[in-house]
């Protein structure tokens, strides 16, 4: 039985850590909410209520609809590569029994670097000029984009980058998981008659998802959120061909100051990631096996 | 078979070094571009290693801006954020577990409810709240509001769990307050969960950009990434500043990197240890 | 005529770190249909063997032969054998009919074959109603039949057996022993079964092999194995309350036991200082024999066992319940001569005596 908490103790335990979560998350939250049917422009202490304007102007907006093409692009393009070549890199290493620690250190180092200092270093590897990755592509004969200022190529710069950063994170999540499967399945499964292949596909993968899931969700969401990159490789450009959701709300937030319009792509960028978040965990619920 | 496995062990050992070795590339090619002249570079051969390292290229970046002061920002407001969101997140996580109140499970349902949901969501309304508090351009602004994160409550919350009852209740028959029993039981049994918290949070606020570029416009107060990135931006331009640029991005990059190299156990721990949030 | 066991090893040694060996120079022949049950303490190395014919380890040394071809670089997966694990090792994510029919879906067997094989095994272990469950949804006895039925849906000639009963609680352990020994009376499949539990071993196996420290210390059936023990070990392993074990002092007339002399038989080899076994339920409480001091009564109901001192050694004997004794009291013991085990005190090995020739037949007592 836990002890009943007494007010100094509520005070004290509760209501002092909630006040920066207060303050900082749950309150901007609703006024988010609220400022989006608003016109306001922050220099001016006026505002007028605008309904539902600042929705219906963002979905005949030709900007918008690209940005959301683009964030959709983003979510897909580094979500599964993430996720399929993390699951490759720890079902690999899975299989080794020395060295293990040396190798994930290797492929998680990406994920402790900045993401502004190491896209700074991207936009140079990129240069199609004295770049090692054209280099690399002109040694082996393949043709050499201009990556950051072609607009068909800067979104997938822009992943190329993003998927670097994220697969050895995603690789230590699928190696956890691996580690936790009893050995003793896969020693049935042998016996049974089951290959390798067979073993992968009924065992592995299926016992894995929930970290498949919960992967894909987290990624999705990170991938919503993803600014830094967009912001040293490509500013959104070229010709707005690297301008997701977020960083339309930046633009009109803090370079226009259309807090209005601003805040009705962030509520939307907000509902997205609340279904994200409500379906895994109602699914999740359903696939917890140990 | 011996043999073959062996074999086989090995070869998979080499693709995954491969793999290893291209996930680091960019920070080595950082590193080597660091010490190279504008003219290497530019030069346009496939040559990786400096002919003659040009170590003097990092005394110049430093001139060019206060890169250590940026540095030291990160790393102080990542501490302070750190060490008063553990302390915070401690007496929730403790409330949550240990002690009875009315809407304790409402309570924890909120906060899990905020748990997955994007921080730019809150940036305009707390961009008006930091400069409300005239904390506007200062790093006491950064820290303010970074000290939530719902990810340490529910990472302490769980490990908190695991404390078994009837330590908390023998030491409450032994007339200890809660405050001893957070402290001198439940804290240091989830001593992992702490220092694996500490760790992720102390990456994400030193590298943090997005939101410290917004409330700081002043040099003294950037943070490594901010003051990196306009310098790119106001150098970059420039070919010749290259190297230079190269030199500024090891500054930001290599004391994380060298911790992490130190510390390499814990960073992957920490991370594991995040994954068993799911579900 | 020389026939070859379905399963054969032959000296087999097994070393995980290539200096200690865990299985040491290992022989062993299994027939086909035998129910066979490698029985030891945990560590013993019995499990290895197990894993060993299984694939699931690799042979160090020696080599394995299954119905006559060597096993040693077939992998797990074409060694056509079936095994039953001691944690059961079923598929989390897959309903009992998937565990059940995985090793069938992988071979590549039709579908309807499948279903219809997968039922039958069902319907024989009363599973048939838990086919569409989880096994997080089957209580421990469920799973065990699950695991099973895997193994028998399979088809196949030799099932091994890895502990599968230790999970158990006691009441569902006896009945499943009772249901295992009727399984392989009708698939009449040779069965390869490890335990430490030496109930377990008596009451079903054929054919007992006893390991200890990665060495067999004595194969039979279970009457030689407990009348019979080849050494110590498995003297004071087999049998609960264990068999007394009593150092004799050599003197210049003969051998003696708390200050009696005692009668010794010639043997076929000359023992360097020797003790005498014997079972408890082969000791009396006499007027005559031995002194023993009474220390403790175990009152069972249908026996009461007598722990006592007598010559500085514990000893224990049992006796009808009718009888009343009480502790502290100073009484004697018998021996039934004809019972007593003779054991070399240097080599731990059962002595044979001389005046008994050795008879194949009946006492096959095999030393390891």
């Amino acid at each position: 039985m836990d002890k009943k908490a007494n007010i100094w103790q509520l005070l004290f335990f509760v209501a002092i850590p909630l006040v920066p979560l207060l303050v900082f998350w749950i309150i901007p939250l609703f006024v988010s909410v609220w400022l989006s049917f608003t016109n306001w422009d922050y220099i001016s202490p006026d505002y007028e209520y605008v309904g539902l304007s600042n929705y219906l102007n963002m979905l005949a907006d030709e900007a918008f609809l690209q940005a959301l093409g683009n964030t959709l692009l983003f979510a897909v393009g580094t979500v599964i590569p993430t996720i399929i070549l993390g699951f490759i890199f720890a079902v690999m290493l899975s299989r080794l029994r020395r060295n293990v620690t040396f190798l994930q250190g290797l492929m998680f180092a990406p994920w402790i670097t900045p993401m502004i200092g190491m896209s700074i270093v991207w936009s140079w590897m990129f240069d199609p000029r004295v770049g090692p990755v054209n280099q690399m592509l002109g040694f082996f004969g393949l043709p050499e984009p201009h990556w950051l200022t072609d607009s068909n190529f800067a979104i997938w710069a822009v992943i190329i980058v993003t998927v670097w950063k994220n697969t050895g994170w995603a690789m230590l999540f699928f190696s956890d998981a691996l580690t936790k499967i009893p050995q003793s399945l896969f020693e049935v499964a042998d016996i049974e008659g089951a290959g390798r292949w067979a073993k992968i596909r009924h065992i592995l993968i299926p016992l894995v998802s929930p970290t498949t899931l919960f992967l894909f969700i987290i990624l999705t969401l990170d991938a919503l959120q993803a600014f830094d990159q967009i912001n040293v490789l490509t500013q959104g450009g070229p010709s707005g061909s690297t301008r997701t959701l977020l960083y339309l709300y930046y633009e009109l937030a803090f370079e226009q100051f259309n807090m209005g319009a601003a805040t009705a792509v962030a509520v939307l960028i907000l509902v997205i990631s609340a279904i994200l978040s409500f379906i895994s965990m109602k699914i999740s619920k359903k696939y917890v096996y140990y | 078979m011996a043999k073959r496995e062996k074999i086989e062990k090995l070869i998979l050992f080499l693709i995954l070094l491969a793999i290893g070795l291209f996930m680091v590339f960019p920070m080595v090619w950082m590193m080597l571009s660091s010490l190279k002249t504008t003219e290497e570079i530019l030069g346009g051969s496939l040559t990786l290693l400096p002919s003659d390292p040009q170590w003097s290229n990092f005394p110049k970046a430093l001139e060019m801006a206060p890169f250590l002061r940026f540095v030291w920002n990160s790393f102080f407001t990542a501490s302070v954020i750190v060490i008063v969101q553990l302390f915070l997140s401690s007496l929730l996580a403790y409330a949550l577990t240990q002690m009875e109140f009315k809407g304790r499970n409402t309570l924890f349902m909120i906060v899990l409810s905020t748990y997955m949901l994007p921080a730019a969501a809150t940036y305009v309304p707390s961009y008006v709240i930091i400069s409300r508090l005239g904390l506007m351009d200062s790093l006491a602004g950064i820290i303010v509001s970074n000290l939530a994160n719902v990810f340490t409550i529910f990472l302490l919350r769980q490990n908190f769990l695991k404390v078994p009852k009837e330590l908390i209740e023998a030491a409450r028959a032994d007339g200890a307050s809660e405050w001893t029993i957070l402290w001198k039981i439940v804290a240091p049994m989830s001593k992992n969960a702490l220092i694996n918290a500490s760790i992720l949070s102390f990456v994400l606020n030193f590298n943090n950009y997005l939101w410290p570029s917004l409330i700081t416009n002043s040099e003294e107060n950037y943070l490594i990434s901010v003051g990196l990135n306009r310098f790119f931006n106001t150098q970059g331009a420039f070919e010749q500043t290259f190297p230079l640029i190269m030199a500024a991005t090891v500054i930001s990059v290599l004391p994380l990197l060298i911790i992490y190299f130190v510390l390499q156990k814990y960073f992957i721990s920490a991370v594991s240890s995040s994954s068993g949030l799911k579900g | 005529m020389f026939v070859l066991g379905i399963i054969e090893l032959k000296n087999v040694s097994k070393s995980f770190d290539n200096k200690t060996n865990v299985i040491d120079d290992l022989n062993l022949t299994i027939e086909s249909g035998e129910f066979v049950v490698l029985l030891g303490p945990s560590g013993s190395g019995k499990s290895t063997i197990l894993r060993m014919i299984a694939g699931l380890e690799p042979i160090t040394k020696g080599d394995l032969f299954i119905k006559g071809k060597r096993q040693n670089d077939v992998p797990a997966k074409d060694r056509d054998i079936a095994m039953v694990f001691q944690n059961y090792a079923l598929y989390p994510h897959m309903t009992v009919f998937d565990n059940i029919a995985f090793g069938l879906k992988v071979r590549k067997v039709n579908k309807g074959k499948i279903e219809e094989k997968v039922e039958k095994v069902a319907e024989m272990l009363g599973l048939t109603s838990y086919l569409k469950r989880k096994p997080k949804d089957l209580s421990g006895g469920q799973q065990q039949r699950v695991a099973l039925g895997r193994a028998i849906v399979r088809d196949t000639d030799i099932f091994l057996m890895d502990e599968p009963l230790s999970n158990l609680d006691a009441k569902l352990r006896t009945t499943m022993r009772e249901e295992l020994v009727q399984l392989h009376r009708e698939l009449s499949a040779t069965t390869i079964f490890v335990t430490h539990d030496q109930t377990e071993a008596m009451t079903m196996a054929d054919k007992i092999v006893v390991i200890n420290e990665g060495k067999v210390q004595q194969i039979g059936t279970p009457a030689e194995i407990y009348n019979y023990p080849a050494n110590l070990f498995v003297a004071g392993f087999i049998g609960s309350p264990a068999m007394n074990l009593l150092p004799l002092q050599e003197n210049r007339s003969g051998f003696a036991f708390a200050g009696q002399m005692i009668q010794t038989p010639g043997f076929t080899t000359q023992p360097d200082g020797l003790i005498l076994g014997i079972r408890p339920e082969d000791c009396k409480i006499s007027g005559k024999g031995y002194p023993v001091k009474i220390t403790f009564i175990e009152d069972l109901g249908a026996d009461q066992y007598i722990h006592g001192i007598s010559g500085g050694r514990k000893v224990v004997i049992r006796e009808s319940p009718d009888k009343r004794f009480r502790i502290g009291q100073h009484t004697f013991f018998t021996m039934n001569p004809e019972k007593i085990s003779w054991f070399d005190k240097k080599t731990g090995k059962r002595l044979e005596p001389a005046d008994e020739p050795f008879t194949g037949d009946e006492l096959r007592v095999y030393h390891g």
